[in-house]
C-alpha cells in the first residue's frame, strides 16, 4: 500500500543537456556530469608526470568534524565520515582553465590548466564548499553566504549574484559567520533550459529552499520549500528529476520542472551519490561503509554492499572499498538482486499468511505454507550466491578516497598517493605521490588534477616516458 | 653491573628456595630480565620453563615482559601429559596489565573449548573483565562443561593488577587486587583435562582459537589447591618491588589540546623527579619525550600527532633514589574541534594599527570568539587584532571597491580567510544575529573618523556576560561598552540536574518562537557514545561546558566558539541515572573529578590550576575515589566512594551492564565532605562519615535551604558490598531507608529519619525545592514500570505526601529509560514524566506529557517549558498541559540523558548523539534563542 501512494519517478533521457554540449576535453563540474559519473572517454597516456602543484595559503576547512569512532551498541567499529563533500578543493576544468572554491578564504579561483598560475580570484562572503560548475563561459558557484554566483570564466567578473535566502540573516555556523541558509548543494546548470539549480538552508525549522534560477540573469524561476529535507552535497539530475544529497541521510528527489518534492530515496546515507541508467547509488552510509543502489523510479533499494564510492560504465560497476577495489557485472547483479527482492517480498507475504494461520490455529494452512516459504528461502539463497559471483575482479587497494574512470583506466585517490589501474583487470598502471589525502580527481585535456585535504591541487600531464 | 648481576642471581636462588618450599606450588615464572635467558623463562618451582614466541621485549627497565598481542605468547608445553598440573583444586595467579580488552584473552592455563567439548582451565579475561574458566568432573555433561567466571568489575586497561582464580573442588573464585570479585559453585570434583592441550601463558589457545594478550606480564604462579581469601589478599598486598610503583600526583596528568595533532601534557607529581612521556598509537607506545628537570610540575608539548588517531601514553618518573615510577596507560584522541587557524603566527605590519590593537585588547581582555570591525577600511586593524589573538575578525565597509583592495592586501599577507574576512554592506544595521560578538571595534574611528554604527546596534551585537565594544579615537580616547551580566531572565545549569538541589530546572525565561543562534562544533568524535547515557553538559557564565570522553570542552554559549579542550583521563562517567553528578560549573571554575582528585579548571581558559583530593579522614581504612561533586557558595562538596563505584566503561558491555534495563546497581559513597573552594592548601570544613558505615546513594544527595540532604542505607548487605555499587533491593530492602539532613556550613546532623518508601528497584533520586524534599524511585508492577514519589518537609523530615503511577504503555526491563526518569521541579510543580504533581500536596495536575517520537533520556526544564528527546529534540511548553510540543530541530538528535539546557537565554544542545547511526542529517552542536532576543 505504501508503494501505491508514492509518486513514481519517470526516467527520461539522461540529462546530457546539463551544462551544454560537453567538450570531451572538459570536466566542467564535480565528477564531470550531472549524473556525477566520474567517467570520461578520454585516455591518459601513462605514466604521467607532475607538471605543477597549486598550494593555496589555507587548506580546506570542512564544515563537519569526523564522526564517532564506534557505535558501541550496534557494534559498528570504525564509523565512516558521511558528509565529506568539502574535504578537498574539488575542481572543474574547462577551456584550459581550472576552477575551484575555497572553504577557507571564501574565494572562487581560476588557474591556468597548463601552468597552475592563478588567473583570477573572486571573493564571496562565506565559505565556498563545493566545486563550481562551468557552462557557456560562465562559472557558477554557491556560497555559505546564502548566495549563488555567476562569474565570467575568462576574468572572474561578477555577472550576477542571487541571494537564495529569504533574508540576509547571518549566524555563527560551522565556525564562521554565514547565512542561516547556506548554499551547500553547488549549482547545477542546464544550458538548454537556461536554468541553474541549487538548494539553500540546512534547518527545516528555518525554511529550506530548492530553486531554479535563470542561468543568464539569476532571476528565480521557481523556488520551493524543501520541507524536512536538509540539502548538502552535489545535486544530481535526470531528465525529469533533481536529486539532492542530504548529508548523513539519503538523497531526496524533486521535479526538475517545478521543484515539487518527489520523495526521499532509500539508502544508508552519505553525501556521495551517482546515477547510472535507472539507478542511483549513494554512500558511504552511517556505519562502516556501504553503498546502496536504489531504483530511481520506485525509490526502493535494490541492493546494498560494502563500499565507499563507485564508478560505472556500461555493464560494469567499480566499487571502491576501504581496502579493496572490485569490478562487478552490474547488469547481472542488479537483475539478480531484483529477482531476489521480488522473491523476498513474496516470502514476506507468505510469512504474514503463516502468522495469520498460526493465530487461527490452522495447521493445514501452516503446513501448506511451509513449502513455498522454504522454496523462497532457497531461491533467495541461490540469488545471493549468484550475486556474489558477479564480481569480475577484486584487488587490494590503499586508495579509499576517490575513484573515477578515464578511458580504459581507473584512477583512485589514497593517502599521499594517486594510482591508475587497468579497468579490465585492476592491474597496476601508475602511481604518483601527492600532498595529503586525494579526495578529488578530475581529468581534462590530457591532464589529471588531484585535490587533497591539504588544499593542494596537483596537475599531472604526459610524462617523458609516455607512449 | 657485575654486582647487580650477582645480586640478581642470589635473588633468583633465594626465590627458588622459597618457592620450592611453598606447599602446592607447581609453577612459578617471573618474567623479568633476571629470569629470562634468551627466549626461555626459568620455572622457579622447578617445573618446566616457558618458551617465549616472537620477539622478546622487556618492559619497565626489565621488570616485565611486553606482549604485542599478535606474535608473542609463552608456551610451557604442547603436551599437558608431560607436566604436573593441578588436579583436585587450583590457584592461578598473575601480576599483569592488559592493554586492550578483547572478547577472549588468556593469562595462564591449558584448555580446549571447541563447541561442546570444554575441558581444562584458564585464568584470562573476557572483554574488560578478568575471568577464570574451569571444567570439572562433577559438572561434566559428557564432553566437559566449562564455567567462565568473570569479575564483577572491569579492569583498568594498562594498570598492573594482581589477578587470581581459585578452585577448591566445590567453588570457583576470582580475585582482582586481592578483592573477591566473583564466585560460583557450578563446578565440583576433580578438574577435567582434555587429552591434549597447550599449557600456555599470555594467550588463550586451543585447537580452534588463538587470542594473544597485549600487555605486560610480570609474574605467574600455579598451585595445586586453592589458596584462601586471606592468602590471596596477602599475596596481592605484597606487590613485588620490581613492578613500577604507581606515581602519586598533586595534579594528575591531563592533556590540553592546542590544535589537531598538537597537545600539551601537564602534571604535578608529589615528588620532584626527572620525568618523561612515553606515547604511541598502540599500547606498545614507542615514542618518548624526556623532561630532565627535577621538578614536581611538568609540561611537555607533543606535536605532530596524527589528528585522526587515538594515542596511548604514560608518565615515567625517575626519582632521586633511582626508583622508577609509572602511571597506568591513559589514552587521548589527538583530534580536536578547535579552530585550525587559531594559532597562525604573522608579523606585525602596521605600527599605528598595532598600537591600537594592543590597546583594545589590553582594555577589553578579549582574545577568543568573534570581533566585528565597523568601518574596517583597508583591514589593517583587523589584521593586527587577528595576529595577536585567536579572534575571528570580520571587517565591514560600505565601499565594495575598498573592500576588494583590502582583501587583496590581506590575501597577500596570508591572513585572509577564516581569521580575517571583509564584507561590503551597510554599517547602520548589520545582518548578524544578536549577541554573537565578543569584541566590536572600529578602524574608521581609530583613524579619526566617526564610528559608523549606532550604539544600539553595537549593543545588540555584543554577547552577554562579557562582550566588549572598544571604540578608540585618533588621540587615544576611547568609548567602552560592555555587557557584563547575563541577559534578563537567563538561567544557569551548573550541576547535572541544573543545580545542587537537583531540580533539573534552570528558571530560564527563554520562550518560543525560537531561531537558530549557532551550530557546529563540538562534534561527535570526542563525546561519549550516546547509548551510555553519560553525565550531561553544563552551562554557566555565558559558557557551555561539554562533558566529553575523558575530556571537557569550553564553548562560548552565544556564538559556539570552542574556547578550550582539555583531556582528563579517568573523568568519564556513564549510566547517569545510577549515579550522581560529578562535574560542576561554578563561578570562575569547572570542577572535574577523576580518581581521588577533583581538577579545578578556569572557566574562561580551561587552565588546570589545582586539584582537590579526597580527604584522608574521609577514607581512613582504604583508598577512595572522588564520587559526586556539588558547589554551594564557597563550599566544594564531594563524596568518597569505593574505586569502581561509578561506571566508566565505554563499550557495549558497559551499556548492557549498567545503562539499560531494570534492577541495575546504584553507585554509593561512604562519606561526604565539604572543603573551602578558595583555600590553598586544601581545608576540610567537615566530613560526614557514619560510625558503623553507611551507603550514601549518589543519586540522592541534594543541597538546598542551607542544608545537605541525603538518602543512605545502613543494611548489612549494603555495607558489605565490596565496590560501592549496590542494588536497590539491598539498599532500601522493602522500602526502609534513612533520610538525613546536615547543616551545610558545619556538617552536623540536623535530623535523620527512617523513611518508608516503596520497595524501589531501579532508580532513586532526591530533589529539593521550596523547603520540600522529593524522593522519586521506580520498580515494576503489573508488567510495567511504576513511579513512586514521596515528599518530606526539609525542616524536620516529616512525610508530606506520597503518590505513584504506572507507565502503562512501557515495558519492564526497558532499554529506553522507561524506568529511569528524573523529575524536574518548576515552581510548585513536580514534573515526573508524563505527569505533574503539586510540590506541597502531591495532587496530580491536569498535565500529561505527550513526548512525541521515540527516544530515551530524561527531562530538563526552564521557567516555561520542559525539554526532552523524542527522536529529535523537543520543547513542551508548560502552559500546554503537556499536549503542546515544539520540535526544536528536525535534523538532529540529542543525547540519551540530559542534553538540552535552557540557560543564558538560550537552548543549548551540545552534540550528544555520538555513536548514533540512526538516520538524521546533521550531527552537531546547536543553540537556539527566542526570536525576540535573537533578531
Amino acid at each position: 500500500m505504501e508503494r501505491a501512494s508514492r509518486p513514481c519517478i519517470r526516467i527520461g533521457v539522461l540529462a546530457v543537456a546539463l551544462c551544454g554540449p560537453l567538450c570531451a576535453a572538459d570536466w566542467p563540474m564535480y565528477r564531470r556530469d550531472a549524473r556525477r559519473s566520474g567517467a570520461t572517454e578520454e585516455r591518459l597516456a601513462f605514466p604521467l608526470a607532475e607538471t605543477w602543484v597549486h598550494r593555496p595559503p589555507l587548506g580546506p576547512r570542512p564544515a563537519w568534524p569526523p564522526p564517532a569512532r564506534n557505535d558501541f551498541w550496534h557494534e559498528h567499529r570504525g564509523l565512516q565520515a558521511e558528509t565529506t563533500y568539502d574535504r578537498a578543493f574539488h575542481v572543474a576544468v574547462a577551456a584550459g582553465a581550472v576552477f575551484y572554491g575555497s572553504s577557507a578564504d571564501d574565494a572562487i579561483r581560476s588557474l591556468d590548466a597548463a601552468t597552475g598560475r592563478v588567473r583570477w580570484t573572486f571573493f564571496t562572503e562565506g565559505p565556498v564548499r563545493l566545486a563550481p560548475c562551468v557552462a557557456a563561459g560562465r562559472v557558477y558557484a554557491g556560497s555559505d553566504d546564502g548566495c549563488a554566483y555567476a562569474l565570467d570564466a575568462r576574468d572572474g567578473r561578477l555577472i550576477w549574484r542571487r541571494r537564495i535566502a529569504p533574508e540576509d540573516r547571518r549566524i555563527p555556523g560551522n565556525g564562521r559567520l554565514i547565512s542561516i541558509w547556506p548554499v551547500r548543494t553547488g549549482i547545477l546548470v542546464d544550458v538548454d533550459a537556461g536554468l541553474a539549480f541549487c538548494g539553500a538552508g540546512l534547518f527545516p525549522n528555518e525554511g529550506v529552499h530548492v530553486c531554479a534560477l535563470d542561468a543568464s540573469t539569476g532571476e528565480i524561476r521557481w523556488r520551493r520549500d524543501a520541507g524536512s529535507v536538509s540539502p548538502q552535497g552535489y545535486i544530481l539530475a535526470t531528465a525529469t528529476h533533481l536529486f539532492f544529497p542530504t548529508g548523513r541521510t539519503s538523497p531526496a528527489a524533486f521535479a526538475r520542472a517545478d521543484g515539487a518534492f518527489a520523495g526521499a530515496l532509500e539508502g544508508a546515507g552519505g553525501s556521495f551519490a551517482i546515477i547510472a541508467d535507472d539507478v542511483l547509488a549513494s554512500g558511504p552510509g552511517r556505519t562502516t561503509g556501504s553503498v546502496e543502489v536504489v531504483d530511481i523510479a520506485t525509490r526502493e533499494s535494490i541492493i546494498a554492499f560494502e563500499g565507499l564510492h563507485l564508478a560505472a560504465r556500461g555493464g560494469t560497476a567499480y566499487i571502491l572499498g576501504k581496502e579493496s577495489i572490485s569490478a562487478v557485472d552490474r547488469t547481472r547483479q542488479l537483475a539478480l538482486a531484483r529477482e531476489r527482492n521480488a522473491v523476498a517480498k513474496e516470502k514476506e507475504s507468505l510469512k504474514k499468511r503463516l502468522d495469520a494461520a498460526k493465530g487461527r490455529g490452522r495447521l493445514d494452512e501452516m503446513a501448506a505454507l511451509a513449502r513455498p516459504i522454504a522454496d523462497a528461502d532457497a531461491k533467495i539463497a541461490a540469488r545471493n550466491r549468484e550475486i556474489a559471483a558477479c564480481v569480475r575482479w577484486k584487488r587490494q587497494s590503499r586508495w579509499p578516497y576517490a575513484l573515477i574512470l578515464t578511458g580504459d583506466a581507473l584512477l583512485a585517490g589514497g593517502d599521499g598517493e594517486v594510482a591508475a589501474l587497468r579497468a579490465a583487470d585492476g592491474a597496476d598502471l601508475w602511481t604518483a605521490p601527492v600532498d595529503g589525502r586525494a579526495y578529488g580527481l578530475a581529468v581534462a585535456a590530457g591532464r589529471l588534477f588531484v585535490s587533497t585535504d591539504t588544499g593542494a591541487i596537483h596537475c599531472f600531464g604526459p610524462g617523458e616516458d609516455a607512449p | 653491573m657485575r654486582t647487580i648481576g650477582i645480586i640478581a642471581a642470589l635473588l633468583v636462588a633465594t626465590e627458588a628456595r622459597i618457592r620450592a618450599a611453598e606447599p602446592g606450588l607447581l609453577d612459578h615464572w617471573i618474567l623479568d630480565a633476571s629470569h629470562i635467558d634468551g627466549a626461555t623463562v626459568a620455572n622457579l618451582a622447578g617445573g618446566e620453563p616457558a618458551a617465549i614466541a616472537g620477539k622478546v621485549t622487556l618492559h619497565a627497565g626489565g621488570a616485565g615482559l611486553l606482549l604485542d598481542g599478535e606474535t608473542n605468547a609463552l608456551r610451557v608445553t604442547r603436551d599437558i601429559g608431560s607436566v604436573t598440573l593441578p588436579r583436585e583444586g587450583v590457584t592461578a595467579e598473575a601480576w599483569v596489565a592488559v592493554y586492550e580488552p578483547r572478547r577472549w584473552g588468556g593469562i595462564a592455563g591449558a584448555l580446549q573449548d571447541n563447541g561442546g567439548f570444554e575441558k581444562g582451565w584458564l585464568l584470562g579475561y573476557c572483554e574488560d573483565r578478568f575471568s577464570f574458566a574451569l571444567s570439572s568432573a562433577g559438572a561434566d555433561d559428557g564432553d566437559g562443561r566449562m564455567t567462565y567466571l568473570t569479575a564483577g568489575e572491569p579492569f583498568e586497561p594498562g594498570t598492573v593488577h594482581h589477578v587470581a582464580g581459585t578452585y577448591d573442588g566445590t567453588q570457583m573464585r576470582i580475585y582482582v587486587d586481592g578483592v573477591l570479585r566473583g564466585a560460583t559453585r557450578e563446578q565440583r570434583g576433580a578438574i577435567l583435562y582434555p587429552p591434549k592441550a597447550v599449557y600456555a601463558l599470555g594467550i588463550y589457545e586451543d585447537d580452534d582459537e588463538s587470542f594473544p594478550l597485549q600487555g605486560e606480564l610480570y609474574e605467574v604462579r600455579v598451585l595445586d589447591g586453592a589458596l584462601s581469601p586471606d592468602e590471596i589478599r596477602a599475596r596481592a598486598e605484597r606487590r613485588p618491588a620490581r613492578i613500577p610503583a604507581p606515581l602519586r600526583f598533586a595534579i594528575p596528568p591531563h592533556v590540553r589540546h592546542i590544535g589537531a595533532g598538537d597537545v600539551l601534557i601537564a602534571w604535578q607529581a608529589e615528588e620532584a623527579a626527572a620525568s618523561a612521556i612515553e606515547y604511541g598509537e598502540t599500547p606498545a607506545l614507542g615514542k618518548r619525550i624526556d623532561d630532565p628537570a627535577e621538578t614536581a610540575a611538568h609540561r611537555i608539548r607533543v606535536a605532530g600527532l596524527r589528528p585522526e588517531s587515538e594515542y596511548h601514553a604514560r608518565i615515567i618518573a625517575v626519582e632521586k633514589d633511582g626508583a622508577v615510577r609509572a602511571t597506568p596507560l591513559f589514552s587521548f584522541d589527538a583530534g580536536s574541534d578547535l579552530a585550525p587557524d587559531a594559532a597562525i603566527e604573522r608579523p606585525s605590519l602596521h605600527p599605528d594599527e598595532a598600537r591600537a590593537a594592543a590597546r583594545i585588547l589590553d582594555r577589553s581582555g578579549i582574545a577568543d570568539g568573534y570581533c566585528i570591525d565597523l568601518g574596517c577600511g583597508d583591514g589593517r586593524l583587523a589584521y593586527e587584532i587577528a595576529r595577536r589573538t585567536r579572534l575571528q575578525v570580520i571587517g565591514i565597509e560600505e565601499d565594495e571597491a575598498a573592500v576588494a583592495r583590502a582583501r587583496e592586501a590581506l590575501e597577500r599577507a596570508g591572513l585572509y580567510g577564516s581569521r580575517v574576512t571583509l564584507r561590503a554592506g551597510s554599517l547602520a544595521t548589520l545582518p548578524y544575529v544578536s549577541r554573537i560578538a565578543n569584541l566590536v571595534v572600529s578602524a574608521r574611528a581609530a583613524a579619526g573618523g566617526v564610528c559608523p554604527t549606532p550604539k544600539a546596534e553595537i549593543l545588540r551585537l555584543l554577547r552577554p556576560s562579557g562582550g566588549v565594544a572598544c571604540i578608540l579615537g585618533p588621540e587615544g580616547e576611547e568609548i567602552l561598552f560592555e555587557r557584563t551580566g547575563p541577559p534578563a531572565g537567563a538561567g544557569e545549569w551548573t550541576h547535572l540536574y541544573a543545580d545542587a538541589a537537583n531540580t533539573a530546572a534552570s528558571a530560564d525565561q527563554v520562550c518560543p518562537p525560537l531561531r537558530i543562534q549557532w551550530f557546529g562544533r563540538p562534534g561527535p568524535r570526542n563525546m561519549i557514545d550516546r547509548h551510555h547515557r553519560a553525565l550531561g553538559p553544563l552551562a554557566a557564565g555565558g559558557r557551555l561546558f561539554a562533558v566529553g570522553n575523558n575530556r571537557i570542552l569550553g564553548v562560548d554559549a552565544y556564538n559556539g566558539t570552542l574556547l578550550w579542550d582539555v583531556g582528563i583521563p579517568g573523568s568519564r562517567r556513564v549510566a547517569a541515572a545510577r549515579d550522581g553528578g560529578h562535574v560542576v560549573a561554578a563561578p570562575e571554575a569547572v570542577y572535574v573529578p577523576a580518581g581521588n582528585a577533583c581538577f579545578v579548571l578556569a572557566e574562561a581558559t580551561g587552565e588546570v590550576g589545582r586539584c582537590f583530593h579526597v580527604p584522608a579522614a574521609a577514607a581512613p581504612a582504604a583508598p577512595r575515589d572522588w564520587g559526586i561533586t556539588a558547589v554551594a557558595g564557597d563550599l566544594l562538596v564531594g563524596s568518597a566512594q569505593k574505586p569502581g563505584a561509578s561506571r566508566t566503561g565505554h563499550s557495549r558491555s558497559a551499556i548492557l551492564g549498567g545503562t539499560y534495563y531494570d534492577d541495575q546497581p546504584i553507585a554509593t559513597s561512604d562519606a561526604l565532605f565539604a572543603m573551602d573552594r578558595g583555600a590553598d592548601p586544601e581545608r576540610v570544613r567537615w566530613i560526614y562519615r557514619r560510625e558503623g558505615g553507611s551507603a550514601i546513594i549518589n543519586s540522592a544527595i541534594a543541597i538546598g535551604g542551607g542544608c545537605l540532604h541525603l538518602v543512605e542505607s545502613r543494611t548489612p548487605e549494603a555495607l558489605a558490598d565490596p565496590d560501592g555499587r549496590v542494588k536497590l533491593d539491598a539498599l532500601v530492602g522493602e522500602g526502609r531507608a534513612m533520610l538525613v539532613s546536615l547543616d551545610l556550613a558545619s556538617g552536623e546532623i540536623r535530623w535523620e529519619r527512617e523513611i518508608a518508601l516503596a520497595p524501589l528497584r531501579h532508580v532513586l533520586f532526591l530533589s529539593y525545592a521550596r523547603g520540600t524534599l522529593v524522593v522519586t524511585g521506580t520498580r515494576n508492577e503489573g508488567g510495567h514500570p511504576r513511579y513512586d514519589l514521596a515528599a518530606f518537609d526539609a525542616e524536620d523530615g516529616k512525610p508530606l505526601w506520597s503518590n505513584h503511577y504506572g507507565l502503562g504503555d512501557a515495558p519492564v526491563n526497558g532499554d529506553h529509560g522507561e524506568q529511569d526518569q528524573h523529575p524536574a521541579i518548576v515552581g510548585d510543580i513536580v514534573y515526573s514524566r508524563p505527569y505533574a504533581f503539586d510540590l506541597r500536596t502531591g495532587e496530580r495536575k491536569d498535565f500529561v506529557l505527550d513526548r512525541g517520537g521515540h527516544g530515551c533520556g530524561t527531562l530538563t526544564a526552564s521557567a516555561h517549558a520542559l525539554y526532552g528527546r523524542g527522536g529529535n529534540p523537543w520543547m513542551y511548553p508548560l502552559a500546554g498541559g503537556g499536549r503542546e510540543r515544539i520540535r526544536l530541530t528536525q535534523v538532529s538528535r540529542p543525547g540519551c540523558w540530559i542534553n538540552i539546557l535552557p540557560a543564558g537565554g538560550l537552548i543549548l544542545i551540545p552534540e550528544g548523539s555520538s555513536g548514533c547511526t540512526c538516520g538524521f542529517p546533521i550531527q552537531a552542536s546547536i543553540a537556539l534563542i527566542g526570536a525576540e532576543s535573537g533578531r
